[in-house]
């Protein structure tokens, strides 16, 4: 029987997305500084626009607060991540709809969406001239989404249910006992790449780029937040290309790689803890990148687009990285891209789909989950070859060993197929609006696992409902499906409950 | 004004739209073009040359602000000058509240060039410059939204610490 | 306020030494990378 929520449900729901919603003003802070600092009059104004509004639902939310402190409803963490993650884009989409660089509200919103969720799309017009302090904000969105906005939300106020909104945000490792302090290690390891990562980018834009050193300085803090939190948007509209630096593009590998480790492998890494090579994770990571980076460089070798072996390396390697690891930076034009085709293109969306590791910033398929599902099947696979008596160890190692439950391999299998069937979901949209094959699944793959690279369906005046498919694509990809599946159920309930 | 707008058009007509090289770069690779363009974001000047972006887009002829509103993304191309055709007179690059100098840039169109590890860019011998670097007037700030925001801003402060007040009062 | 500033060096150093670990590992996927395109630039 399905239970109808009481008003206090929603109350509570409410409150915790609106302390959410004070983090979102919180953050607009940085990009009003910023246009402050340069003068920046009518992109601050609108700043201060959404801040205001953000602010305020926050404090109604507040106001509206349960006046009884009972149990929250089943699911409560899932349901309040699932409507974060949908409200704060209608929100952060404030400034950039008033920038006067977007066709409708809904391109804005998507871009906002494409931002939180760090996929890096963009249907966003004459960005060259676009306000720096807007342009800020739009990769502070791609911070606060990769960081997860829920576990900012969590070092500032110790929410209840913490670890049901920490889990429901797609990170299911807890690196310390409590989730304030797994939360504080996140934003530890985030400041600390921060740190170096900007400072090594501002030091190259002057240096090897000759940059004023201020235009330096906004490159190195907006590519570092895309990067790092594999999110690949950029300031200037030919993405990293725009550079036309290796050193730079070196650089910006280290800080992508870097966004897509989990945070647990960075916590074993500072800790110099032993056997990490064994790890499930790093091997089928790794694996997989080598798999991906020899199908792409033959098929471009093959098809004759780079045959030297510098060219071939250089646009290879950082594109097959940038796609592995869900980032979406360019160094290649979409036209390019597009022409890259066969085998190349088959090795780019591969290695799109299976995405980086569990708990880190980057979307798709995720490491661990590959992982098992292979050494599960190979499992499977000997049992059925040797004598039923014989016993089989089923266990995987990811910080110590670990058994293969049943339970654990089935439910990995079930997300790995949502993946697959969201995939297929935008490219059969893109199909019927008639767009080919591979290059409707290469946008649907890059929009459900947000990379972010595109080869041209992603425009100002690309369909809506193909616009909309996408927006749904990067929500619950993000979101790893079972958040949005408790929201269905809580309406469910709200209309069939008794 | 009348002037410059057709002696621009009078230049763009020569020119190689980069839209063109974008969808035949194989037909165009090594051949001598003309491009003329806006210079777009910052100037990377390195040692005996200086790189830039040169979009050719339809905001490089009328800024946004000015013009009859979006026409779609930027369209450009990278550029490489020696630093002798560089010029200091040009003016900034185009950013916000900028239209950067329009130039002309005769050149080598190399797509994926082997010897620089893959670029696709206008190897430029000649810049000449078309139109100086100007200010674009941006709509003023909207005070109206300020002040909303303020308002709203403080109206969540107030509404949050009366949200969470002490509920029970304790009976003396 | 000393212990503090220790802590910070402390966490600057382990980060360090981290960012170095991802650059060797990339470095280890960049020449493998490096090897793949020497080999397929000979043979096709």
């Amino acid at each position: 029987m399905l239970l109808k929520p009481t008003l206090d449900d929603a109350r509570r729901i409410a409150v915790d997305l609106g302390r959410i919603l004070a983090v979102v003003a919180g953050a607009g802070l940085i990009p009003l500084a910023w246009a402050i600092a340069l003068g920046e009059w009518k992109p601050a104004a609108d700043l201060i626009l959404m801040i205001g509004v953000a602010g305020a639902l926050a404090g109604i939310a507040e106001m509206w607060r349960p006046k009884t402190n009972t149990q929250p409803v089943w699911g409560h963490g899932l349901i309040v991540v699932s409507l974060v993650w949908l409200v704060v884009p209608a929100v952060g989409a404030i400034p950039l709809a008033l920038s006067g660089h977007y066709g409708d509200l809904i391109d804005a919103y998507f871009d906002a969406m494409s931002g939180l969720t760090t996929t890096g799309l963009a249907t966003i017009q004459d960005l060259d001239h676009l306000a720096a302090s807007t342009n800020v904000w739009r990769h502070s969105l791609q911070f606060l989404g990769g960081q997860g906005i829920v576990l900012a939300a969590l070092v500032f106020f110790s929410a209840s249910g913490a670890l049901s909104l920490y889990e429901a945000e797609g990170r299911d490792q807890r690196i310390f006992p409590s989730v304030g302090s797994t939360a504080r290690f996140i934003w530890l390891v985030s400041v600390v790449h921060g740190i170096l990562g900007i400072s090594a980018l501002t030091i190259d834009g002057v240096v090897a780029q000759g940059f004023e050193w201020s235009r330096a300085l906004f490159h190195g803090f907006t590519i570092f937040m895309a990067a790092f939190d594999t999110g690949g948007f950029s300031p200037q509209s030919t993405s990293v290309g725009y550079y036309h630096s290796a050193s730079f593009e070196a650089v910006v590998a280290v800080l992508m790689l870097a966004g897509a480790l989990s945070f647990g492998l960075h916590h074993a890494i500072w800790q110099r803890r032993a056997g990490l090579l064994r790890n499930i994770e790093v091997r089928t990571f790794a694996t997989t990148v080598t798999v991906t980076l020899f199908v792409t460089l033959t098929g471009l070798a093959v098809g004759g687009l780079y045959t030297e072996t510098s060219p071939l390396l250089r646009r290879g390697f950082f594109q097959l990285i940038s796609a592995h690891t869900g980032t979406g930076f360019a160094t290649v034009s979409s036209p390019e891209l597009a022409r890259w085709g066969g085998l190349a293109f088959a090795g780019m969306t591969v290695a799109m789909a299976l995405g980086g590791m569990s708990s880190s910033t980057a979307g798709g398929v995720k490491a661990l989950r590959i992982g098992l599902t292979v050494k599960s099947v190979l499992m499977t696979v000997r049992e059925a070859l040797t004598p039923s008596r014989t016993v089989i160890s089923r266990t995987y190692f990811q910080y110590g060993r670990h058994r293969l439950e049943p339970d654990l391999a089935g439910s990995v299998m079930t997300v790995s197929l949502l993946y697959v069937a969201l995939y297929l979901l935008g490219a059969a949209v893109g199909l019927a609006y008639g767009y080919g094959l591979a290059e409707s699944l290469f946008e649907s793959v890059s929009a459900a696992a947000a990379v972010g690279l595109s080869v041209g369906v992603v425009s100002p005046d690309m369909p809506v409902v193909l616009q909309l498919i996408m927006i749904f694509q990067m929500w619950i990809g993000r979101l790893e499906f079972i958040a949005v599946f408790a929201l269905l159920g809580f309406s469910l309930s709200v209309v069939k409950g008794r | 004004m009348i002037r410059a707008i057709a002696s621009l058009v009078l230049v763009m007509v020569t020119a190689v739209p980069v839209s063109d090289l974008d969808a035949e770069p194989d037909m165009w690779d090594s051949q001598e073009v003309i491009v003329v363009g806006e210079i777009i974001g910052d100037f990377s000047a390195r040692g005996e040359v200086v790189w830039f972006q040169l979009n050719d887009d339809a905001y490089a002829a009328t800024p946004l602000p000015e013009g009859p509103g979006l026409q779609g993304t930027n369209t450009g191309i990278g550029v490489r000058i020696p630093r002798s055709e560089w010029s200091e007179t040009w003016g900034e690059p185009g950013r916000y509240g900028r239209r950067g100098p329009i130039v002309e840039v005769t050149g080598t169109f190399l797509h994926n060039s082997p010897a620089d590890q893959g670029e696709t860019f206008i190897d430029g011998s000649q810049a000449r410059l078309v139109e100086a670097a100007r200010p674009i007037a941006n709509p003023p700030a909207s005070a109206f939204r300020a002040i909303a925001g303020l308002v709203m801003a403080l109206l969540g402060i107030g509404l949050y610490n009366y949200g969470r007040r002490p509920r029970y009062r304790r009976r003396v | 306020m000393l212990r503090r500033l220790r802590n910070a060096a402390v966490a600057l150093l382990q980060g360090a030494y981290g960012i170095t670990a991802e650059v060797v590992a990339l470095a280890a996927m960049f020449a493998v990378a490096a090897l793949i395109a020497f080999l397929l630039s000979q043979l096709v």
